[in-house]
């Protein structure tokens, strides 16, 4: 978080960090908000068996904790790449697991420990291109034109993202001996179990879906690979970027530049969040958490 | 290369001293300061000694009994269940928990027992219970004890501990404790 302000004050933009910082702290609420109230309510399941829910889903969560709290750490410990849980993430309600997953999948709320604040970077330079093509004016980020080399890095690493998850779900998924396996409940939920399990990698998160047998040489090796790339893509790519940018000539910012830091482009850049982040692993969410909801209440 | 290197094994030797030598002295003398010497809080009873906040197994019928544990209150090895709400075994177990609990404590309403009471804790051993999960206990324990049911509901909230500076999670009751002042009532 403090990052975001450094940024702010080493490149003379206060108001550019401020922006980038409410975008992220939206993104965090709109997480940990959902979660804190579901969690709250409780199992539904439970809830039908005739007993008292009014403490909330209390399964794998501590009293001294509460229901509330934990719900509220499970996307803090997934927004920022703590890993470190105080409830039992496999047992929160279906769409909170899904609420955790997409804080790793967008892995750009504050972001983590190893990657930072760089995610976000790769996000802005796509507003700014998408931005500025819409606009019709040039897309420059603080007077450094971006152009199509800046471009495809950063389609690259913003992609590598989702092609690591979703490649290594799809071949544990494939192999019933690798994933169906080692999954330890059934139906949408253990779908979810091997999702999370790379998603937590490739953002170098730590925490997982517990319930999951991962310590064979499959699990090992599979996600040891897919954090090797989920860590070093996102750190190689912006350096390139930031290369690149260095060699080209400052453009005085004129009429024609779009402002960078203003509440629209803030906007600009939760909507490409949403969409190359969230969209990407729709597919992936539906088959898991999301169905495992509508099978619920 | 002589440049580069020199000051990365420096900078590795430093990190060293540091991070292993003295951030685990400073988290040690921290240690010290505390009662027990950081080895866990400590309750002696009846010349035994027991872990304050490690739950037990409280399976007889006239003592509270703890959260349900999902490693049989294994201290060595805690965990969560993991079963996912929409777990059919699953919900199976929390079912039978319940029933139990109905068999166990007849004069009470299904609709009065908390949920903790059925569920088990993340770490398997969660030393509290909600102040609920006390007072539906209360009937049983007075009929086997003999103790007016007034003398427990005193009891009980003498024992409540309130939330961390008054917002974080519920109010709630350290078993071990309990049982224990239960125990001295007589």
């Amino acid at each position: 978080m403090a990052m975001v302000f450094a940024f702010g004050f080493f490149i003379k933009r206060p108001k550019f960090a401020l922006m980038i910082y409410i975008v992220m702290t939206i993104g965090f609420l709109l997480l940990a908000i959902p979660n804190i109230i579901m969690e709250a309510n409780g199992n539904p399941a439970i809830e039908k068996m005739g007993i008292n829910t009014s403490l909330g889903a209390m399964e794998g969560k501590e009293i001294r904790i509460g229901a509330a709290a934990s719900g509220f750490w499970t996307i803090v410990t997934t927004v920022i790449s703590t890993g470190s849980v105080n409830s039992m993430h496999d047992s929160t309600m279906p769409l909170s697991g899904m609420n955790e997953l997409l804080a790793m999948m967008t892995n750009s709320f504050y972001g983590g420990v190893g990657v930072g604040i760089l995610n976000i970077f790769i996000y802005i330079i796509l507003a700014v291109f998408i931005a500025g093509l819409m606009v019709g004016r040039t897309p420059e980020l603080m007077g450094k034109k971006i152009e199509a080399r800046e471009m495809k890095i950063a389609m690259i690493v913003a992609l590598a993202h989702p092609f690591i998850i979703l490649g290594g779900t799809a071949l544990a998924a494939a192999f019933p001996s690798f994933g169906s396996a080692a999954i330890s409940n059934p139906g949408f939920h253990g779908f979810s179990q091997i999702l999370y399990e790379y998603t937590s990698s490739a953002a170098n998160n730590g925490s997982g879906f517990e319930g999951l047998g991962d310590n064979t040489p499959w699990w090992n090796i599979s996600t040891g690979i897919v954090l090797l790339f989920g860590r070093f893509i996102p750190i190689i790519g912006p350096v390139a970027i930031a290369g690149l940018l260095a060699q080209k000539k400052y453009i005085p910012e004129s009429a024609g530049t779009l402002k960078t830091d203003t509440a629209t482009f803030g906007l600009m850049i939760f909507v490409v969040i949403v969409i190359i982040a969230a969209l990407a692993f729709f597919p992936a969410l539906a088959l898991g958490p999301i169905a495992e909801h509508f099978s619920l209440y | 290369m002589k440049n580069n290197i020199l000051p990365a094994i420096r900078l590795t030797l430093l990190c060293i001293a540091l991070l292993v030598g003295a951030y685990t002295l400073v988290v040690w003398g921290i240690a010290q300061l505390t009662p027990n010497k950081g080895k866990g809080k400590t309750i002696t009873h009846d010349g035994k000694t027991f872990y304050g906040n490690i739950a037990q197994n409280f399976s007889d019928d006239k003592y509270f009994s703890s959260r349900p544990s999902a490693v049989a209150y294994n201290a060595a090895g805690s965990a969560g269940s993991n079963k996912s709400p929409s777990n059919a075994d699953y919900l199976a177990e929390v079912q039978g928990r319940i029933d139990t609990f109905m068999v166990h404590n007849p004069d009470i309403d299904k609709s009065e027992i908390p949920v903790d009471l059925v569920t088990a804790s993340g770490s398997g051993l969660d030393p509290h219970i909600s102040v609920q999960a006390a007072k539906v206990q209360i009937k049983r324990i007075s009929k086997i004890r003999g103790i007016s049911e007034a003398d427990i509901q005193q009891l009980i909230s003498a024992h409540i501990e309130k939330p961390l500076l008054g917002l974080f999670g519920p109010e709630k009751i350290n078993v071990l404790q309990l049982n224990i002042a239960l125990d001295n009532l007589k």
